[in-house]
């Protein structure tokens, strides 16, 4: 799964439009307030599967696209863990 | 040259048992400051002067970057009425949908006339190519599923959210929902619908305790509702594990809540205290016109003072978030007044105010087409200038008008803020966020 992708292809479909080849980028310098921050969130959480914790539901954590690939990406090994424990 | 300074006249000052709390109306509850009991004097001495030459000082500058000391030229009357157009004309989609005129409860003060009537199939077209055929004009969508109750029309809600999810997805806008709802259809089904539907809050209403719930709020058949719709909150908080959805638990009381307000918060903070997706909200039970409420008149509370005062003192882990928007810069005056949001009743009816759909300013129709009245639309935007508003240290929040209904529709001007509440609302605030100390 190309998890930079889809993050890019999350933040456009609210209007963020980030290039694939960028290096890292504060994705708060485009504007992002409550609801686009949510929407985005939503539509992540959909694509991936994963949840994002409480502690994380901030905006802060788009301070750093690289930052926030590290935490999806974490959360999505964390998930894949627990489903082959549960198995 | 020396540089001058002024008190803002945003200012509130709550002074309690030996605490000095800050608040600053245009700051909301950002601003508030805690001043320690050495520093009171000297904060003190600066707020209340007229005229303050440049302190070389940290706390002064701290006062100035929370904006309780502004520069001494600065017209903030003039920063006020710059903002509250920027605020009221945020070109963010507000929509709140009567998805239905029926209802499965027969609450006691409840204004609606039930008709068993939904939202029309060409209002639902309607709303459909009015997003699609303008979404270029907004920055994001916002719908909020109302009613009567909205999940008695769950196909409607899908069928709208398919179609609008899609067009903001291609246009590459943001969109959020929310439903108000008495949470008695908020089976694990309808919850899991909802959140296909991008809903990303709930707004549940349970009136206090059980006893007096299922006193003021029952359904059609008089029977009690309180177990089936904690039932349904705890689904919620042991099995949906997305922290984006969230839960607002709206508690309408009259006096007969005063005396077992502890009881009520510390059932609700046992329950769902550990969950910070859910809050509780309380507002007094009012007049928003129908029959049935005349009957518990003499049971209105008059001012929320006593309430937030014993709210104080319940020391849990639910807070009172939503009642804290009240003391946000915009946060007291009616969404009625946005610019860009618009009630659409079942008939496919425009009108500003959620309650009271009599007053219209408009009509949306299948093709799209909005159709509104500029002069009724300009009267739930601006507001008469009245010169106590003007200096008012709340009208950072309230934006000088609560209520543009009461105005339009009843010649009412007065200010309806009991500023007793408003400290109260400061204490209570101040003792649920961590506040900075100076």
């Amino acid at each position: 799964m190309d998890i930079r992708n889809t993050v890019i292809k999350c933040l456009s479909n609210v209007g963020i439009v980030i290039e694939c080849d960028a290096e890292d980028v504060n994705i708060n310098d485009y504007n992002v307030d409550s609801i686009t921050f949510i929407s985005f969130i939503v539509d992540i959480e959909n694509e991936l599967g994963i949840e994002i914790p409480d502690g994380y539901l901030y905006s802060d954590i788009l301070q750093s696209l690289n930052g926030f690939l590290s935490l999806v990406q974490q959360l999505i090994e964390t998930n894949a863990r627990k489903e082959s424990r549960e198995v | 040259m020396d540089i001058y300074y002024k008190t803002s006249m945003f200012n509130r000052m709550v002074m309690r048992d030996g605490r000095m709390i800050l608040y600053n109306s245009f700051g909301g509850t950002k601003s508030l400051l805690e001043i320690p009991k050495n520093k009171i004097e000297k904060v003190n001495m600066w707020l209340n002067s007229d005229k303050i030459k440049n302190v070389d000082e940290l706390d002064f500058v701290k006062l100035i970057d929370k904006g309780y000391i502004v520069h001494n030229e600065v017209d903030e009357k003039k920063i006020r009425d710059y903002r509250t157009i920027e605020y009221l004309t945020d070109n963010r989609l507000h929509l709140v949908v009567h998805v239905t005129q029926a209802c499965n409860f027969r609450c006691s003060y409840c204004y609606m006339d039930f008709k068993p009537e939904n939202l029309k199939p060409d209002v639902q077209e309607g709303i459909i190519n009015y997003i699609r055929k303008n979404i270029q004009k907004y920055k994001s969508v916002c719908i909020d599923w109302f009613g009567g109750e909205p999940l008695l029309g769950m196909d409607i809600i899908e069928r709208i959210s398919k179609e609008v999810i899609r067009i903001c997805k291609e246009q590459k806008k943001p969109y959020t929902a929310m439903v108000t709802t008495n949470g008695y259809n908020l089976n694990p089904e309808n919850v899991k619908r909802l959140m296909s539907c991008h809903v990303t809050h709930l707004a549940v209403t349970i009136d206090g305790t059980q006893e007096i719930h299922d006193r003021q709020r029952v359904l059609v058949n008089g029977k009690p509702t309180f177990d089936d719709i904690i039932k349904n909150l705890k689904y919620i908080r042991d099995n949906i594990k997305s922290r984006t959805l969230t839960v607002s638990i709206r508690s309408n009381i009259t006096k007969e809540h005063i005396g077992n307000l502890s009881d009520y918060y510390s059932f609700f903070d046992n329950e769902f205290g550990m969950d910070h997706r859910f809050s509780l909200f309380i507002r007094p039970v009012a007049d928003y016109g129908g029959t049935r409420v005349k009957q518990m008149t003499n049971l209105f509370i008059s001012d929320m003072h006593e309430i937030y005062e014993i709210l104080v003192g319940l020391h849990g882990k639910i807070k009172f978030f939503p009642n804290f928007i009240d003391l946000e810069k915009g946060g007291h005056t009616c969404t009625a007044r946005d610019l860009y949001k618009y009630t659409i009743g079942c008939d496919g009816s425009i009108s500003k105010c959620d309650e009271d759909l009599s007053d219209t300013i408009g009509h949306l129709y299948s093709d799209g087409y909005m159709e509104l009245n500029e002069e009724k639309c300009v009267n739930w935007f601006l507001t008469d200038n009245k010169s106590e508003c003007d200096d008012c240290f709340f009208s950072g929040s309230c934006f000088m008008e609560i209520c543009p209904k009461s105005r339009i529709l009843y010649k009412n001007t007065a200010c309806r803020i009991d500023f007793q509440e408003i400290d109260s609302l400061i204490w209570l605030a101040a003792n649920t966020y961590s506040i900075e100390t100076l």
